[in-house]
């Protein structure tokens, strides 16, 4: 196992059984990164700061609930942020909110990071989901990093990206289904 | 719609993973994850395969009050140790408020608890070998990440990033025992990669007696004196993975 995700799943199971240091050091470990995509989805710092709160009681109080076996800790804890950004957005997405949301993505967000299949410090994982992400069509890779990324809806990424809605749906669905036989899981 | 269907199961996995389950269905497919291992299986799968995507966004480090609130909002789980001279009303107001505070973790227990005790001890066994653990972070993300293992006397320190260091300078790590006691030297720490320090059994002693570490710059080859000599730009708590020894 990697060593830091041997560190997390050691903290996380001290959570577990109740000791907040182990809470705090996971805390300096992760806060950040998970703040971070908190505010890709939220765009508010006031929602991500609110949510990341709310992140970090749910990993206290479900912290034995983690399964080493069935993904890495970052997995686990990115994506209990993401649904947590993800039901906030979806709750709060009237239309006006919702436009406005959609203008406020960042180009960033869509944009694929060419460099990071080169960089020397991702880990081996990211390497090769973003090999596979290269060898998507374009339309394919800046859909699901948009709703990935970005929690926009399959309207919100058609909006975003100018093409009709089912168009949109079956580059996310396509896409997804070559990440899959790509990553060979 | 057929939920038996494997490959449509993979399919809404995938898409609620990803975020695009409309209002409605994505609810209804949450209510489903509690009671169906295989979907359960397929959405864990889908995670570990996209997480790295919203790793590749630059961290940003979230204002201190963040970790004020939600310490403060822990504090109160860790009060009955110390609640023995309550009066029996205040206990009974705990218990009922705990019960409350159960059912809403039972509620979201239930989405993803797993009757896989044994699995779970296994790992578990396996994970703990290392006894004593810190993660060095700035700012923004971690950079060195430590692991004591006692059986082995050995402390591993794999650097993460590297640090900011100028060419005839070290990192030297510190042990800060709770006492009080003047820091004791771990060994210098590497810029990049992984190095395995030796532990001696006094430094072993030590690890057992200190909750926080600490990181100084020292010029090349570690501190002439055997005390930290230069600043110190890094702390962090050191974690007692099988309690004090």
């Amino acid at each position: 196992m990697d060593p830091l995700d041997e560190a997390r799943t050691l903290l996380l199971q001290r959570c577990a059984s109740g000791d907040s240091a182990a809470l705090r050091t996971l805390y300096d470990s992760v806060a950040p990164q998970l703040f971070a995509v908190l505010l890709r989805i939220l765009h508010r710092r006031d929602l991500a700061e609110e949510a990341l709160q709310e992140v970090f009681m749910s990993v206290w109080r479900n912290a034995s609930s983690y399964r080493p076996g069935r993904g890495s800790p970052m997995a686990w804890l990115s994506s209990i942020a993401r649904y947590r950004a993800l039901d906030i957005r979806r709750k709060l997405q009237s239309d006006r909110f919702s436009v406005e949301m959609t203008a406020m993505v960042e180009d960033t967000v869509a944009a694929p990071d060419t460099d990071l299949v080169d960089k020397a410090d991702v880990s081996s994982g990211a390497r090769r989901l973003e090999e596979c992400m290269q060898a998507l069509s374009p339309q394919q890779g800046q859909a699901i990093r948009l709703a990935f990324i970005g929690g926009l809806t399959h309207e919100e990424v058609a909006v975003r990206i100018g093409s009709p809605v089912g168009t949109v749906k079956s580059w996310v669905r396509r896409g997804l289904q070559a990440l899959k036989s790509c990553l060979g899981s | 719609m057929n939920y038996d269907n494997p490959e449509l199961l993979d399919r809404l996995a995938a898409e609620y993973v990803v975020g695009t389950l409309r209002a409605g269905a994505r609810r209804r497919f949450e209510s489903m994850l509690a009671g169906h291992i295989p979907l359960r299986r397929a959405v864990q799968r889908w995670e570990q395969r996209l997480f790295e995507l919203s790793m590749q966004i630059p961290p940003v480090q979230p204002p201190r009050e963040v970790w004020t609130s939600i310490e403060a909002r822990i504090a109160p789980s860790q009060a009955p140790q110390s609640s023995k001279a309550n009066s029996s009303l205040r206990t009974w107001q705990a218990i009922a408020a705990s019960v409350a505070a159960l059912a809403v973790i039972l509620g979201t227990l239930l989405v993803t608890r797993e009757p896989e005790v044994r699995v779970q001890v296994k790992v578990e066994k396996q994970a703990v070998e290392s006894a004593h653990t810190a993660i060095v972070a700035d700012a923004t993300a971690p950079l060195w990440i430590l692991n004591a293992y006692p059986q082995a006397s050995e402390l591993h320190v794999q650097s993460l990033r590297p640090a900011a260091l100028a060419e005839n300078q070290s990192f030297e790590l510190w042990l800060l025992p709770d006492s009080g006691a003047p820091p004791i030297s771990m060994g210098l720490l590497p810029r990049t990669g992984t190095v395995v320090l030796p532990i001696s059994a006094g430094q072993l002693r030590a690890l057992n007696e200190a909750s926080k570490i600490a990181i100084s710059i020292e010029p090349a080859g570690g501190s002439p004196t055997g005390a930290p000599t230069g600043p110190i730009p890094y702390t962090a708590a050191l974690l007692h993975l099988r309690g004090r020894a």
